[in-house]
Parts: C-alpha cells; sequence; structure tokens
C-alpha cells in the first residue's frame, strides 16, 4: 500500500488480487446478495483507494480493508428494511441462494448445511465469523475492524460457534 | 427477546470450541473452507482498476486537507480586534464618568493647552469661546474673579481675527495693517483706504480686548489650579499621612508668609491630629488660647 501510496498502480494491482475473492465472499455472505455484494465490493475499494494518503502502517492492510468493508457491510445491512431481522432476529436457516448453483453443487451436503446455517446468523456474528474465516484476522484485529472490544468479539464468535454446530448436530454430537 | 446474544438462552458458550476456531483447526474451519471456491465475478477488476489508476492521477490533496484549520484560528483576529475595543472603551468610560480616576495633573495641563492654543490656532472666536463654553467637565468651575462668560458673548457677537496674546500692546499703535493678524501674505500689500483701516483698528481693538479677557479667564483658571495645589488648612487629607515635623515646618512657613490665619487653623488641627506633640516656642504663638494655655507633652 505504501508503493501504491507512491504512485506504483502494479503495486495496488498485486494488492488486489491477492484480496478480492475473500473479500468479495466476506461480502456475498454477509450481505445475502450477489448484487449487493458486488455494490459493497466495488465501493469498498473505492473508498481504500480514495483514503490512501490516510494509510498508516500500523496495522496489517487486510484489517483496515476489512474496516472498511465491515462498515460498508453494516451500514447497508441497518439501511435496508429487509435486512432488519438480521440484526434483531434469528431466522430459520434456509439454503444459500445466493451461491452460484454450480459452484455449490460442487460442495458437500454439510458445506451447504453451514452455510445456510451461517445465513441465519445475526450479521453481527456472522460478520465475525467470516472476518476470521475470510479476512483471516486475529481476534484483535477482528476487534479493531469491527470498532468493539475483544470481549465481545469472543462473546460474538461464542454464539455463532454454538449456533452453527448446533445446526449440524447430527454430524457433530 | 430476541437479541443477537440471547438466542442460546443460559446455555454457556463453548469456550474449547472458540479457542480452536480462532487457531484455526476446528472442524468447523476445515468445513468451511471446501466453500471458498467461489471468487470475485472478473467484471468487477476492471472498474476498481481503473478507480485507482485514477486516483493516482489526482493531486494529492487529501494530505493538504487533513489537518483543517480549527474554527476558532479563524475567529482569532477578530475576536482578538473586538476584545481590544471593548477595553479600551470602558478604560475611557470609567475615567469620564469617575472624576476621582483622572489625575489633577492631567486636569491643569489639559486646561492650560485648550485656552491657549484655541486663542492662537485658525479657530476662529466664536469657535474658541463655544469650545470653552462646552467643556465644563474638563474645566472646573471658574473662581468668583474669573470673568463673566460676557466675554464669551462679546465673541459670539464680533467675528474677529485672533490676537496673538504674547504681542505687546504697543504693536496695537502700529497701523492696522501691521497690528491686525491678518495672513503674513497681506503684510507686503498696499495700506488699505482710511474708512477700512478705521475699521480694522476698531476690530484690532475689540480684538485685544477679547484676547486681554481670555487670557484674563484663562490665567485664574492657572491661579485657581495653583491655589488648589497650595497648601490648606482644610486640606485634612493631607494631613492625615503629614509627619509631625513636616507639618510644623509648613506651618512655619506660613507664619513666614504672614499667613496667619491659615497658620492658626493648622496649629489647631495640628493639636487636634497629636496632641501630645510637643509645639516649638516659636509656633506656639498660633495656636488658639487654650492650646497655649496648656501645652502638653
Amino acid at each position: 500500500m505504501m508503493a501504491y501510496q507512491g504512485g506504483d498502480m502494479a503495486a495496488f494491482e498485486q494488492l488486489y488480487r491477492r484480496h478480492k475473492d475473500p473479500l468479495y465472499r466476506y461480502l456475498l455472505r454477509g450481505s445475502g446478495r450477489e448484487a449487493v455484494a458486488a455494490e459493497l465490493f466495488q465501493d469498498t475499494w473505492a473508498a481504500l483507494v480514495g483514503a490512501r494518503n490516510r494509510y498508516e502502517p500500523r496495522a496489517r492492510f487486510s484489517t483496515w480493508l476489512y474496516r472498511i468493508a465491515h462498515s460498508k457491510l453494516v451500514d447497508h445491512v441497518r439501511a435496508s428494511p429487509a435486512n432488519l431481522t438480521g440484526l434483531e432476529e434469528v431466522p430459520e436457516p434456509v439454503a444459500p441462494a445466493t451461491e452460484r448453483p454450480e459452484v455449490v453443487a460442487e460442495m458437500s451436503d454439510l458445506a451447504r448445511r453451514l452455510l445456510g446455517a451461517l445465513a441465519g446468523l445475526p450479521i453481527e456474528q456472522r460478520s465475525a465469523f467470516l472476518l476470521k474465516e475470510e479476512g483471516e484476522l486475529s481476534l484483535d484485529e477482528i476487534a479493531s475492524a469491527m470498532n468493539v472490544g475483544r470481549e465481545t468479539v469472543k462473546s460474538r464468535l461464542r454464539y455463532a460457534l454454538v449456533k452453527l454446530r448446533a445446526e449440524l448436530s447430527d454430524v457433530w454430537p | 427477546m430476541s437479541g443477537p446474544e440471547s438466542g442460546l438462552g443460559s446455555a454457556k458458550p463453548d469456550d474449547r470450541l472458540l479457542d480452536e476456531f480462532l487457531a484455526g483447526d476446528s472442524e468447523m474451519t476445515r468445513l468451511y473452507r471446501e466453500t471458498r471456491a467461489i471468487a470475485a465475478p472478473p467484471p468487477l477488476d476492471p472498474p476498481v482498476l481503473k478507480i485507482a489508476q485514477d486516483e493516482l492521477g489526482r493531486p494529492r490533496i487529501v494530505a493538504a486537507g487533513a489537518t483543517p484549520k480549527s474554527p476558532l484560528l479563524r475567529w482569532r483576529l477578530p475576536l482578538a480586534a473586538a476584545a481590544t475595543v471593548v477595553l479600551s472603551v470602558s478604560v475611557l468610560v470609567n475615567l469620564q464618568s469617575d472624576p476621582e480616576l483622572r489625575p489633577q495633573a492631567f486636569e491643569i495641563k489639559a486646561a492650560e493647552s485648550v485656552v491657549p492654543r484655541n486663542l492662537d490656532e485658525t479657530l476662529p472666536p466664536p469657535v474658541a469661546a463655544e469650545a470653552l463654553a462646552a467643556s465644563p467637565a474638563s474645566i472646573p468651575e471658574p473662581l468668583p474673579a474669573t470673568p463673566p462668560p460676557v466675554i464669551a458673548e462679546e465673541l459670539r457677537q464680533d467675528a474677529m481675527p485672533q490676537p496673538e496674546p504674547q504681542r505687546p500692546a504697543a504693536k496695537l499703535a502700529k497701523p492696522p495693517s501691521a497690528s491686525a493678524p491678518v495672513p503674513k501674505k497681506k503684510v507686503s500689500a498696499p495700506p488699505p483706504p482710511p474708512a477700512e483701516s478705521e475699521a480694522r483698528a476698531r476690530t484690532a481693538e475689540k480684538a485685544e480686548t477679547a484676547g486681554a479677557a481670555m487670557r484674563q479667564q484663562s490665567d485664574a483658571r492657572v491661579n485657581f489650579y495653583a491655589a488648589q495645589s497650595e497648601p490648606s488648612a482644610l486640606d485634612t487629607a493631607e494631613q492625615k499621612t503629614l509627619e509631625p515635623n513636616a507639618w510644623l515646618a509648613r506651618i512655619a512657613t506660613l507664619l513666614d508668609e504672614q499667613k496667619l490665619e491659615q497658620a492658626s487653623q493648622e496649629c489647631a488641627a495640628f493639636q487636634q491630629r497629636y496632641p501630645d506633640h510637643p509645639m516649638p516656642e516659636p509656633l506656639r504663638a498660633c495656636l488658639p488660647e487654650p492650646a497655649t494655655a496648656v501645652p502638653q507633652n
């Protein structure tokens, strides 16, 4: 990112190709819609590029990237009445209709059930889980990206894991 | 209740499950990795890369805007100017409204500087008289010997050139062209006709009369202030702070100047202020009868 600050476009392309797929999956499974994920994906990169002069290498680049992405995802979910259930209620787990059918077909049945259970989590728990799995962030980095305390992240992750395991209890007793 | 962390009731979350998940070797993580086959659609790449390329072409104005000026700094100069004006006006108003704040010496200088300047400079006499009459705040009440305001009335009635106060009276006897305070460029002009000369002589005479009156008024004011600064038997404030020996020396001075009445008053005041202080023999003459009969030690 520092090289891109200095005008090196190739450095940005390298960063982009390294992070674009995990970021897209984070936004896709966080928002639940491909169109929304694509829009948030471009918004996230545009915000990052626009704020390149404020970037300081005090933390990992991925922490900064997912902090922007999480902020945009939560703003979208809160602004959308259709997604209010994601904030306050725990809907019934459903099959991930947003995933591409050909890709989903190649997944195991257990993996499809996991995505369905993940889609049923509240947005804050779902985002914490995805930040760990897709962003590969540590506990402190997740707390920084979500702008909450470390214990809050641990609590959200505990509830998310227990909920996911309960959905797959027939496989993981 | 359907809060984010309330869906599991009172069941305690599994800390071991969390630790394994954070370590990256949990069953959940392995299962989730099977779902990572989905990638970002390729059509999303060009717009993002174009945004990044365009952003490089822009001037780096964010760094300059990263430290915006505080609104307080923008109002620093106007606030300082307003505070200065308010302070200055309040000090002036206090000085004007409270006579005790004005030093007496300043008033004397002001009175001395106002009178001659108005007589000598280019202001016409009516303006000078009105300026004197309209400034009671800076000039105290005239003494009884001060000429009455008739002088000012005369000055208002006759608009005349101003005589120079220091010019000797003998110069008034000269021809009007020389005695009248006409501008210097007219001195070399030919003498005026007799009628005009006579009128000028009368005007010069009035001017001299008015000037003398003004000088007298000015002198009276100066004498008034001088009298105020002389030692007086009624100056109780000074008596309170005067040392006994200094006070006795002043009484002796009054006796030397034959100001017997003031000396007697000072002696009585001294006796009252310092009843135990011995009175020198030469000064006992100014004491009242009871005091001289029983001098105290």
